[in-house]
């Protein structure tokens, strides 16, 4: 903790240093995130709803993975870049030091400019809410807890695909295409694919667990409580899968000296 | 034909350089493709079974393939990459321009994109997702509009790497870059989708130039000499601004280069 | 055990695969051979041997980042690959070019988040990093981000970081590469006193000058077997090099006539008409008094001089055979 809270600073710091290039990139890279959103907007303008979905039950989905997604990847860039330190051999550097290796990745770094696609996903999240009329207190305590879910989740869906690059050095690739790709297919109700990428969204990359279900139970489209706590299950399997995941790798990094 | 010899030789080389990552691209031709097939998955749940949807899924799945070309470019053309590790200064230092240079280098560039990443996704939609091939006779008019898009999204991002020379920054440059490409390529909507104004405006755009105009050429949904119209007219413009600016930057080029 | 490091039997073994024309073959790469020795508290070592002879492998398995095939070794009571955390709490790395440092962060705050990282207590942090950034001249670039930092003062910042703990033991794997000579001849005065005050210090380097300036010790490694472990004067007797007796001839007369040549031919010697030089290779058995009279006689001498073998030579020689 103390650890976390040296970097915090410091990071916070060094990042505010040209306050105009901050705010700058801040607004900026929030917007490019939303220009995603937009697209779906225009889409739905033209249209009543998105099988079943009506557009501000949509927002709240894409708002519950985005914030997520944004959370994870301001504390997480390090570990988004983890090939970086296969590649460079500096994963080396990580392994004499007393504190875990997850741990000293995900402080490599801290990207503040990621706050710009937290804001504009809790924006998109509080009109959507107020759209599909169903903006309480209450909705907005279980909202924040669904936007720290998934940034658990991602981050945990992450750190397996990092694991990866402890046998292969590389995996930006692998890393795109599972983790952006899966993300931006749950930006959308699930129930418009096909089977078959119903289950890999549920059970293989289950990022449909963090919002798509839970949204269907407080939309009353479904009555079954699992829905609502499908990020808590699908947690307690991927949690503990990803960091044995890391440990293997890890042996198997200390093994070959890549 | 002599003047192209060395841009050429540029081609080539950066051709080559990246076939040493075949593999990897393979990876994120799979993850475009799954881009393509959210975007498919929308349109059927919006139009359900109707000829329109046809042509849609053709549509988006087109243009997926396209945006290897005529969308993601290196970053800011290579030329932040280029000022950061130093080699901006062999290129300051060679006889032909710097828009000479990073065009042919980034012509390479597509046409590997073209065969390793355009051809698989596009074969990939028509197996498994009933892409529609084109008509004989719009087949050359495409294939040269898909190329004057490629020509204004290469001036586009060689605008975001001037940007990143002048603010030692690409975060921004390539956030409004991505915006706006995303909001107004058309890559997920066609025109006729978006509200009030937009409609008339966003084909007129040079964002447009590059995905919805060589796709509504493919599909022949547009007048051949219209679309080259618009997308020559905005390589006319594009290409007298980048030899203002350059002219502009130059200056501070040669310092960083030096 | 008894003595501060002790390695036994250490053996490191790769896979690797070739690709063949139908299936890829497994071969295995042995890095590191039965490699035995110990190191005392207080010592300074110096480990050589040319690239690709095992040195890093034996490093990365001292410092736990390796674990090896089979063999054993102990650290301070230690077994650095399995009490990994406890064990790197007393140790300081560096290798060449990976950095510890945050690119983006200022030197000093990189050394927050060490501070943070081995729970150093404030005051003791507070004395450590005084006495490095004084005796390590840190204080110009003290408060800028890592990547504006020249190489000299990356190395700096990069030993004191190693130090901001004050481990006991030093692993330094090329820490003077590409340092210009004022900065290296710093560092290597500062390394000095560390080992003065007492800190054990591992180091490996290209440059055999730094080891004969600092190291009393030496291992040598070639072929991923260790071939020498002693002391530096220890290694140039043993490697029995002639010492060298060179001459520079006046202009009139740089040709050689044949009884001058038969003198050199008597002697092993060796003439480089360019620069009007003879090199005699001369053995303990001979007398160089008496050498140089006859050589005073049948010559016309400008100018010469006897050089002992210097540890580059030795360290070749010993590659050799």
């Amino acid at each position: 903790m103390e650890t976390f809270k040296a970097l915090f600073i410091a990071s916070l710091k060094s990042q505010t240093e040209y306050r105009f290039n901050f705010i700058m990139d801040i607004i900026l890279s929030g917007l490019a995130i939303f220009s995603d959103f937009m697209i779906t907007l225009v889409i739905l303008s033209n249209f009543k709803d998105m099988a079943g979905w009506n557009l501000g039950e949509i927002a709240l989905i894409y708002s519950i993975i985005e914030g997520g997604w944004g959370i994870f990847r301001l504390f997480g860039e390090g570990l988004h870049r983890f090939q970086e330190l296969t590649l460079s051999g500096r994963f080396d550097v990580m392994l004499i030091r007393p504190v875990s290796t997850v741990k000293q990745v995900m402080l490599q770094k801290f990207q503040f400019r990621r706050l710009g696609v937290i804001g504009q996903a809790v924006g998109v999240g509080i009109i959507g809410a107020l759209y599909a009329d169903m903006a309480s207190p209450g909705f907005f305590v279980v909202y924040c807890i669904l936007i720290v879910l998934s940034a658990m989740l991602i981050f945990s869906v992450n750190l397996i695909l990092s694991a990866i690059a402890f046998w292969t050095i590389r995996n930006e690739d692998i890393l795109v295409l599972a983790s952006y790709s899966m993300r931006t297919a749950a930006y959308y109700p699930l129930n418009i694919y096909a089977d078959f990428v119903k289950i890999v969204l549920t059970f293989i990359v289950p990022m449909a667990t963090a919002a798509y279900y839970p949204m269907s139970y407080l939309s009353g489209k479904t009555d079954s409580i699992f829905a609502l706590i499908a990020p808590i299950l699908s947690l307690i399997v991927f949690m503990p899968l990803s960091f044995w995941l890391w440990k293997q790798g890890e042996k198997h990094y200390s093994s070959t000296g890549s | 034909m002599k003047a192209f010899r060395a841009g050429l030789a540029i081609s080539k080389n950066s051709f080559s350089r990246n076939r040493i990552y075949l593999l990897n691209h393979i990876i994120n031709s799979v993850g475009s493709f799954i881009f393509g097939y959210i975007a498919v998955s929308i349109w059927r749940a919006l139009l359900g079974d109707s000829p329109e949807t046809s042509a849609m899924v053709t549509y988006v799945m087109v243009n997926q393939a396209g945006v290897w070309i005529t969308m993601f470019l290196p970053y800011g053309a290579f030329l932040f990459q280029k000022v950061n590790d130093g080699t901006i200064a062999f290129d300051v230092l060679r006889p032909c321009g710097l828009i000479y240079m990073t065009f042919f280098e980034m012509l390479g560039h597509v046409f590997y994109n073209f065969v390793f990443r355009y051809i698989p996704i596009f074969c990939l939609g028509f197996l498994i997702l009933g892409v529609e091939l084109p008509a004989l006779n719009h087949l050359l008019p495409y294939i040269l509009s898909l190329f004057f898009g490629f020509v204004i999204c290469y001036f586009l991002n060689y605008f975001v790497g001037l940007w990143a020379l002048k603010f030692l920054n690409i975060t921004g440059g390539q956030a409004i870059y991505y915006t706006l490409m995303n909001f107004f390529n058309g890559c997920m909507i066609p025109a006729e989708y978006y509200p009030g104004i937009l409609k008339q405006i966003m084909p007129l755009t040079p964002f447009a130039g590059t995905s919805y105009i060589p796709t509504y050429v493919y599909l022949g949904k547009i007048p051949f000499l219209s679309a080259f119209a618009i997308q020559g007219f905005w390589i006319l413009i594009l290409g007298c601004l980048a030899c203002v600016l350059t002219a502009k930057v130059q200056k501070t080029l040669q310092i960083q280069g030096g | 055990m008894s003595d501060y490091i002790e390695v036994k039997k250490l053996c490191k073994t790769y896979t690797v695969y070739k690709r063949k024309k139908l299936r890829r073959e497994k071969r295995l790469i042995e890095a590191v051979k039965d490699v035995n020795f110990n190191v005392k508290r207080g010592e300074f070592l110096g480990y050589i041997g040319p690239n690709g002879a095992g040195k890093s492998t034996t490093i990365k398995m001292l410092t736990g980042i390796l674990t090896p095939t089979s063999g054993e070794a102990s650290v301070a009571g230690y077994c650095p690959w399995k009490h990994r955390k406890a064990y790197v709490r007393n140790l300081g790395a560096i290798f060449g070019q990976k950095t510890q440092l945050w690119w983006d962060l200022p030197v000093k705050d990189s050394y927050a988040v060490l501070k943070a990282m081995y729970k150093v207590p404030d005051g003791k942090f507070r004395n450590q990093l005084n006495y490095l950034v004084e005796r390590l001249e840190i204080t110009e670039f003290y408060s800028q981000p890592v990547r504006q930092l020249s190489l000299g003062q990356r190395m700096r910042a990069e030993l004191a970081a190693s130090l901001i703990h004050d481990p006991e033991i030093l692993f330094l794997d090329e820490p003077t590469i590409g340092l210009d000579v004022v900065s290296k001849h710093g560092v290597l005065k500062f390394l000095r006193e560390l080992n003065e005050n007492g800190k054990t210090i591992f180091l490996t380097t290209h440059d055999l000058n730094d080891i004969e300036t600092l190291c009393k010790e030496i291992l040598i490694i070639n072929h991923g077997k260790l071939i020498y472990k002693g002391t530096l004067s220890d290694l140039k007797k043993m490697a029995g090099l002639p010492r060298l007796l060179k001459i520079r001839l006046k202009e009139d007369s740089f040709r050689l006539n044949e009884e001058q040549k038969n003198i050199l031919d008597d002697y092993s010697g060796y003439y480089n008409e360019e620069n009007r030089e003879i090199t005699l290779k001369l053995f303990d058995s001979q007398n160089p008094a008496e050498l140089a009279k006859i050589l005073f006689q049948k010559f016309h001498i400008e100018d010469f001089k006897i050089q002992e073998p210097g540890i580059e030579e030795v360290v070749k020689d010993i590659y050799r055979n």
